[in-house]
């Protein structure tokens, strides 16, 4: 298969005939080869030390299957889930004719690391999606990795990686930083952003230097700590609103990836109401806190959702789009996770066909300036 | 904004039974427990000025949210501080069968012994004089801190078998999640003695800040964000087996909200599909664990101004069991009545208002 | 594990896989019977064959691990009945039981009976290519109603993987496609 031919998808979806999703979660997986993108100095301090990364505090908690990959994603030739790029391709691009991927390289970081191998990782990593993967197919974008402990280089870095290619269409931040993401010292990434056009993604990365998986302290089991993506998000939101982000970055557009999103209509009733009885706080926020969500706010169907009555995931939809979220939804894969999803079982086949084309493209084609495919 | 719970406005709203199951109130000042407590720790008390454990860091007595309007007493009393105020505004105004005080008294966390004390003083005042001073109060015992589950389920044991206490009042920021197996006395003596482990905002935390990304900067911010501390307790309660280990035991979430429930539940579903084999003591989709052993209080209710969208979430929690009313007396969070009249459908109404709460906290029964 | 291993069609509804010495305990092969993917598995020395595709969103199902089950009554004990076995899909992890085809638990709810038709159950039977005909057995099994197992919401019927019972006779591994019943 060339690459760059626009794929027919290996078959046809009922229900889903013609629609070409894009999908914003991907993860691939650097082989040894990001030691090429560093420098002698690093490369050498990760063979004397090496990444001695999460998580040094719960050795027993092992994710569902190695890596938490799907195990049907190890490419041929041996590696890692979603280390080969033609492979990864082939699984999924080409699988379901997608348009276009967003890649967003998780454990790009390593928090209880000098500040200097931290941003040195992060800096390879996105020379090496550049390099190795844009190379590979016209159809992968990337995310810019961030150091969120030194928000003055990860400014700098969006700005490089904007020069160098339009392919990287958002920046990565983490859901587990060291202060909650609307605080003031993580400001100069969000400027960065907004100067180069570019959306901010939180997703689990694990790896800053916090390592608390929840308010109430560590969780015991990888059960709880991967259906917890909900409460990783909740704080996150509250914080980039009422710190007023959106006030000082009006134009800032914030992406949940991997972040689940039946909270959110929950939320917005909860922020109203507090915001009635606790407004006398904050007298500089110009708006409800529910305004802010719903203009700054996109979120991604993983992990999809599954009710308990197959009814409700049109209740549920159908609520979420009547307060304000219509056109908010992308698909995401997760590839090549476990837990990852085909882009036409992320969802019921019976919802409208506009609905369909807006969560499988046309919201994230409209969010990254992509086109839109649509084959009738 | 919600209109004033008058009586008229009660009656008007909802004509029949009210159990209300979360009235919160203060320790008015320390010296009130010196009749209960110790020489020693009079004196400890007094040499440090101490005048007690403060309840500002949740409830900021300026706050608006703190207290409502009708429930602010124009002398200045310290709002919920006795049993008058709460016939005043509860029990005689709302016309309540029952009202379950949760007595908001941070004693977790810092030196055991000075908590035991505090813990065992607070419940012997609950008892003498709130409990007894009015047929309508029942009560959730104070435990000492988190740090020591021994120490809790001793005081469970000690003081909940007093007629009166119907729940324990469990920090929902407890430092480790309840679910961890140190908590296993806890519950244990709460199976043993037939009370309801109530998870009530709350708690030091053991100086861990409260959500995963640090500390919140804001009030506002932070209270919001409060509901992940509470689902993060629940998944640690499932995952972890307690409902396994301890069949009978019945637990309340209280000030928690309700309406990120079926949300999280469906995650807690599908996620326990795949992921069984590494808590495979649950046998059963968690959902249904729930149904069985937790209870949630309405209040904060989160529910926005529609009654159609709030009874469209009311029907995915797929129980009429679940939900049990509480005022939160004194705080405004803008519950209205009228919104929860009005999202429930008749059948429920009464199971709402107050059926339930009397099924779980076995009110009215074996003199409780 | 060799894929798309070539089968070889008697004619009266019956596929001869291959020699059984060539699926000794723990290994599996992956065969195409009339454009269908089936796993043949020795599981601890009994056959079994199973349509590579699960059921609930349409993984490969064969490529999956075969485990053992896991259980407990309560937190503080975990047993294995290493005699249950469970082909566990790459996918999601769901569990089904190999010898039924049915889940741990009931899928039913988030299967979409549109998308994913009932699974039919297959007998098979292998067979020695020079053996005497066997009579016809009743091979095939009905659909079942639902039923629900109220301990383990194991839901019968339409909700399981294609199992496809297999025998050995002296050398050969038969697996019977025969149109079901109902």
């Amino acid at each position: 298969m060339t690459p760059g031919v626009l794929a027919t998808p290996a078959r046809v979806w009922p229900g889903f005939e013609g629609i070409r999703p894009i999908d914003c979660d991907m993860h691939n997986q650097p082989t040894s080869r990001l030691a090429d993108f560093m420098t002698s100095r690093w490369r050498d301090y990760l063979q004397l030390v090496g990444r001695r990364a999460y998580p040094q505090g719960t050795p027993l908690r092992l994710a569902a299957r190695p890596m938490a990959q799907r195990m049907d994603t190890v490419p041929p030739g041996g590696g890692m889930g979603g280390s080969d790029p033609d492979f990864s391709r082939q699984q999924l691009l080409d699988e379901y004719g997608i348009t276009a991927a967003v890649i967003g390289t998780i454990n790009a970081s390593c928090g209880n690391s000098p500040v200097g191998l931290q941003v040195e990782v992060a800096r390879a990593t996105n020379d090496y999606n550049r390099e190795i993967w844009f190379a590979a197919d016209p159809r992968w974008r990337s995310s810019i990795n961030t150091m969120p402990t030194d928000p003055s280089w990860s400014a700098a870095e969006i700005a490089r990686c904007h020069g160098l290619s339009s392919r990287y269409v958002q920046v990565y931040m983490d859901t587990h930083t060291e202060r909650p993401a609307g605080d003031p010292m993580y400001w100069p990434i969000y400027e960065a952003a907004v100067e180069h056009g570019l959306p901010v993604a939180f997703h689990l990365n694990g790896l800053s230097g916090n390592h608390q998986s929840s308010g109430v302290g560590e969780y015991t089991f990888y059960y709880e700590v991967r259906t917890s993506l909900t409460a990783y998000a909740q704080p996150l939101v509250s914080s980039l609103i009422f710190e007023g982000v959106f006030d000082q970055f009006p134009a800032l557009k914030v992406i949940l990836v991997e972040l689940e999103w039946t909270w959110v209509v929950p939320m917005i009733w909860r922020m109203d109401a507090a915001w009635r009885t606790m407004r006398a706080e904050l007298p500089s926020l110009f708006r409800e806190p529910s305004d802010y969500l719903r203009e700054h706010f996109w979120f991604t169907t993983q992990p999809a959702l599954d009710p308990e009555h197959p009814e409700q995931f049109y209740e549920a939809y159908s609520q979420f789009e009547r307060n304000g979220f219509g056109d908010r939804l992308m698909f995401a894969s997760d590839y090549p996770h476990w837990d990852m999803d085909s882009p036409f079982d992320s969802m019921p086949a019976g919802l409208p066909r506009a609905t369909k084309e807006r969560i499988l493209a046309g919201n994230a084609a409209a969010l990254y300036g992509l086109e839109q495919a649509v084959q009738r | 904004m919600s209109l004033p719970l008058t009586a008229e406005h009660r009656r008007k709203v909802w004509d029949g039974s009210i159990v209300d199951v979360d009235v919160n109130i203060e320790v008015p000042g320390i010296e009130a427990l010196f009749p209960y407590l110790e020489g020693v720790w009079i004196q400890h008390i007094r040499e440090q000025q101490w005048p007690g454990p403060s309840t500002q860091y949740f409830y900021p007595s300026n706050m608006p949210s703190s207290v409502r309007d009708e429930w602010r007493t124009p002398d200045g009393q310290v709002a919920a501080s006795s049993v008058g105020l709460v016939r005043e505004h509860i029990l005689d105004r709302l016309d309540v069968d029952y009202a379950i005080l949760n007595c908001h008294f941070p004693v977790d966390g810092g030196p055991p012994d000075f908590s035991v004390a505090l813990a065992r003083a607070a419940n012997d005042w609950l008892l003498n004089e709130w409990l007894s001073a009015d047929s309508r109060l029942r009560a959730s015992l104070i435990l000492p801190g988190p740090n020591d589950p021994a120490a809790m389920a001793a005081e469970i044991d000690r003081a909940g078998p007093r007629p009166g206490f119907v729940q324990a009042f469990l920090p929902a920021r407890s430092g480790k999640l309840y679910g961890k197996r140190l908590y296993w006395p806890v519950f244990e003596a709460l199976e043993r003695n037939d009370l309801v482990g109530g998870i009530h905002i709350g708690g030091g935390n053991d100086g861990l800040p409260p959500t995963s990304s640090g500390w919140p900067s804001w009030y506002v911010e932070e209270y919001v964000a409060e509901v992940q501390v509470f689902e993060s307790q629940l998944i640690s309660l499932l995952g972890e087996g307690t409902f396994q280990k301890f069949p009978r035991l019945r637990l309340a979430f209280l000030g928690s909200g309700f309406t990120w429930v079926p949300g999280w539940m469906w995650n807690l579903d599908r996620n326990w599909k795949g992921i069984r084999r590494e808590v495979p003591w649950l046998k059963r989709r968690p959902f249904e664990v729930v149904r069985d052993h937790v209870r949630f209080c309405t209040a904060p209710m989160d529910g926005g101004s529609i009654a159609e969208e709030l009874a469209l979430t009311i029907k995915w929690l797929g129980s009429d069991d679940l939900l049990m009313y509480g005022t939160e007396y004194p705080r405004d969070h803008g519950d209205s009545l009228d919104l929860l009249i009005g999202s429930l459908i008749e059948d429920m109404r009464a199971k709402v208002m107050s059926e339930n709460a009397r099924d779980w906290y076995r009110l009215g029964s074996r003199g409780r | 594990m060799p894929e798309n291993h070539r089968t070889h069609s008697r004619g009266d509804g019956k596929y001869v896989i291959g020699r059984a010495a060539d699926v000794p305990p723990g290994v599996r092969l992956l065969v195409n019977i009339e454009g269908r993917e089936v796993g043949i598995f020795n599981v601890d020395g009994t056959y079994r064959a199973i349509l590579n595709r699960c059921p609930h969103r349409g993984g490969e199902l064969c490529k999956g691990d075969v485990l053992g089950l896991v259980e407990s009554e309560y937190p503080g004990q975990v047993t294995l009945d290493d005699s249950k076995k469970f082909i566990v899909c790459p996918w999601h992890g769901w569990e089904f039981d190999m010898e039924t085809g049915e889940s741990w638990y009931d899928p039913a709810y988030n299967t979409d009976p549109a998308r994913y038709p009932p699974a039919r159950t297959f007998d098979v039977a292998i067979e020695h290519e020079n053996a005497p005909e066997r009579a016809p057995r009743e091979f095939a099994r009905p659909a079942n109603a639902f039923y629900i197992d109220p301990h383990a919401h194991r839901l019968a019927g339409p909700y399981t993987a294609v199992t496809l019972p297999i025998e050995v006779e002296d050398d050969y591994l038969v697996v019977s496609l025969r149109r079901p019943r109902g």
